[in-house]
């Protein structure tokens, strides 16, 4: 299982630029982010080496943030994968609350981090197909 | 020129001396009253009305204290009517009339539409609320008695009531600041100049709400017609206590049922003729439920000299303020203690709050800013917009009007010092 920060913004500008000034220069590594917004105010989640550290970071900047579960899965070769792994999803009936997709350096290997209610469900159903559901540390390890 | 003609231009001695006898009259119905039975209000000695600075005040709080027939003075089967306070805290505020009160308060009310140029020859379309509020039916019996067509429409359905004026040759309109415009927009939108197409349109009568000399230019430029300002309060009644007379230059307060006094807020020291302070006033004809001396935290000056209208009872200014910090939105009187009392109770916002007052278009609007609890944060955005809804759902429970609710981020609000902070008011009164 692995982890990711979800963080409490209003939506004005400067607001991501105040976050990265809670973790600039203290090793925390982004792998990837998403913004959700609801008019005035939105939820920034974010997939970080280390999220127990920097939840502390940015606590202490004073914002709102949790840390919580996540699916990651790693696939390869799009969009053959993408297309398998949301095959089985229908054919599961698994519902995704939230999610996002993004590629690992020059090779072709991709991750999908998924959120949803039946994250158990989810692990073994994929792990069953052969796919690799990863922790924080096997993530930042690619 | 006067529905009274008698009473509207009694000498000032003739109307001091009705005035000292009307309170004498006042304290001493007034001590049946369990609120005011053991005050001892009979031994202060009030042979002068600047004896009644004797009196101790009474407050909206003490009004709430004896909900809800501690202030009422006579057997409770001789009561016709009740009127309650819109959007208070928990306990309401009621008044209550026997029959002399609603006759004394139409009458006053009638004195004003008269004054005013209202006939019984008009049509009267009241766009102001019936019902508890104070408003809609003060009006309606005041116009009635002058003998005027009512068409008692109450706010909203803008297209009805624009039917209406049209259709019935609406000649004079009760509104409220904000819906006079709103009409004037919707109007404007649908390419209809009132100058032409509503030209029987004549007399606004605006109040419930405190508006300003622009607002009131804006509305007779708009329609083409003469718009007065109009002062009341559900604690005297409702409408009917000082109205604009043709003149335009202050609202004649009737004295002859008000007892008037400008105070300083912090000490209810008299302030001097003419200068701006706490207006506070008892009645002097009320039966079911005298009032003495209260303390309406409305800020005003007395203009001493004398009108040209030709009334002798004095006038006091536009009223620039409140002593308190009650918000008049929509014509509903808000305490942000009743914001707060709703925000406390809601778990995932913390205590610090902010309560926005602005304009869109010709609509005030109220935005809450609340402060998420990071201790209760759990990510999701779908929650936060729950508890938006929630926060809107139950502040309109409360005040009865749909704030918007702004969540933002702990410790973005300045922490208030004084209540004072919380409310930021933007709009052009």
């Amino acid at each position: 299982m692995a982890h990711q920060l979800s963080l409490f913004v209003e939506n004005k500008p400067g607001k991501l630029y105040k976050i990265m000034q809670a973790i600039m220069g203290k090793n925390i590594d982004v792998k990837a982010f998403t913004i959700a917004s609801a008019d005035t105010f939105g939820v920034i989640k974010m997939l970080v080496n280390e999220p127990v550290r920097a939840r502390e970071m940015l606590k202490e900047y004073g914002l709102a943030v949790a840390l919580e579960d996540v699916v990651v899965v790693e696939f390869t070769n799009m969009p053959q994968g993408m297309f398998d792994i949301t095959a089985i999803f229908a054919a599961e009936a698994i519902n995704i609350d939230h999610a996002y997709c993004f590629t690992l350096g020059s090779d072709d290997k991709a991750l999908f981090v998924i959120e949803t209610r039946e994250m158990a469900k989810i692990t073994d159903v994929l792990s069953g197909k052969g796919f690799q559901v990863l922790s924080d540390a096997q993530i930042y390890a690619l | 020129m006067y529905w009274n003609g008698k009473m509207e231009t009694l000498p000032r001695g003739a109307l001091e001396a009705l005035q000292l006898a009307r309170l004498k009259e006042t304290i001493k119905r007034s001590v049946e009253a369990p609120f005011y039975k053991d005050m001892g209000l009979g031994d202060y000695g009030i042979d002068d009305l600047s004896d009644i600075r004797k009196l101790p005040v009474t407050t909206k709080q003490d009004l709430r204290d004896a909900y809800p027939y501690g202030m009422v003075c006579i057997p409770l089967d001789e009561l016709v009517r009740l009127h309650s306070s819109s959007g208070t805290t928990g306990t309401p505020t009621v008044v209550y009339h026997n029959i002399n009160d609603i006759n004394m308060w139409t009458e006053l009310v009638a004195r004003c539409m008269y004054m005013v140029g209202v006939r019984a020859s008009d049509v009267f379309q009241n766009m102001i609320g019936y019902g508890l509020f104070t408003g809609g039916l003060g009006l309606h019996y005041g116009a009635e008695r002058i003998g005027c067509l009512i068409i008692p429409t109450g706010p909203g359905n803008t297209k009805r009531q624009l039917k209406f004026l049209k259709d019935f040759k609406v000649t004079v309109i009760h509104v409220i600041p904000s819906y006079a415009l709103h009409l004037a927009d919707t109007l404007e939108s649908m390419g209809i100049d009132p100058k032409k197409e509503l030209a029987h349109m004549r007399i606004a009568i605006v109040g419930a709400e405190p508006h300003s000399e622009e607002t009131r230019r804006k509305i007779e430029e708009f329609f083409g017609m003469d718009a007065f300002n109009s002062y009341g309060l559900s604690e005297m009644n409702g409408p009917g206590v000082a109205f604009e007379c043709p003149y335009k230059n202050g609202m004649h307060i009737w004295e002859d049922a008000f007892l008037v006094e400008i105070v300083d807020p912090r000490t209810l020291e008299p302030m001097a003729p003419g200068e701006l302070g706490e207006l506070i006033i008892t009645t002097l004809t009320r039966e079911a439920m005298p009032i003495i001396r209260y303390r309406t935290k409305d800020l005003t000056a007395l203009i001493p000299e004398p009108c040209r209208c030709g009334r002798t009872h004095q006038r006091i200014k536009r009223i620039s303020g409140r002593s308190d910090d009650m918000i008049i939105l929509k014509g509903v009187n808000i305490f942000p203690i009743q914001i707060e009392d709703v925000l406390i109770a809601i778990e995932g916002v913390r205590r610090n709050y902010q309560i926005i007052l602005e304009q869109k278009g010709h609509n005030d609007h109220m935005i809450i800013r609340v402060e998420i609890d990071p201790a209760l944060f759990q990510g999701d955005l779908k929650a936060l917009e729950g508890l938006r809804a929630r926060i809107m759902r139950e502040l309109r429970d409360e005040i009865l009007i749909t704030p918007e609710v702004e969540l933002c981020e702990p410790g973005s609000i300045p922490l208030a010092e004084g209540k004072a902070v919380r409310v930021i008011d933007k709009r052009e009164l």
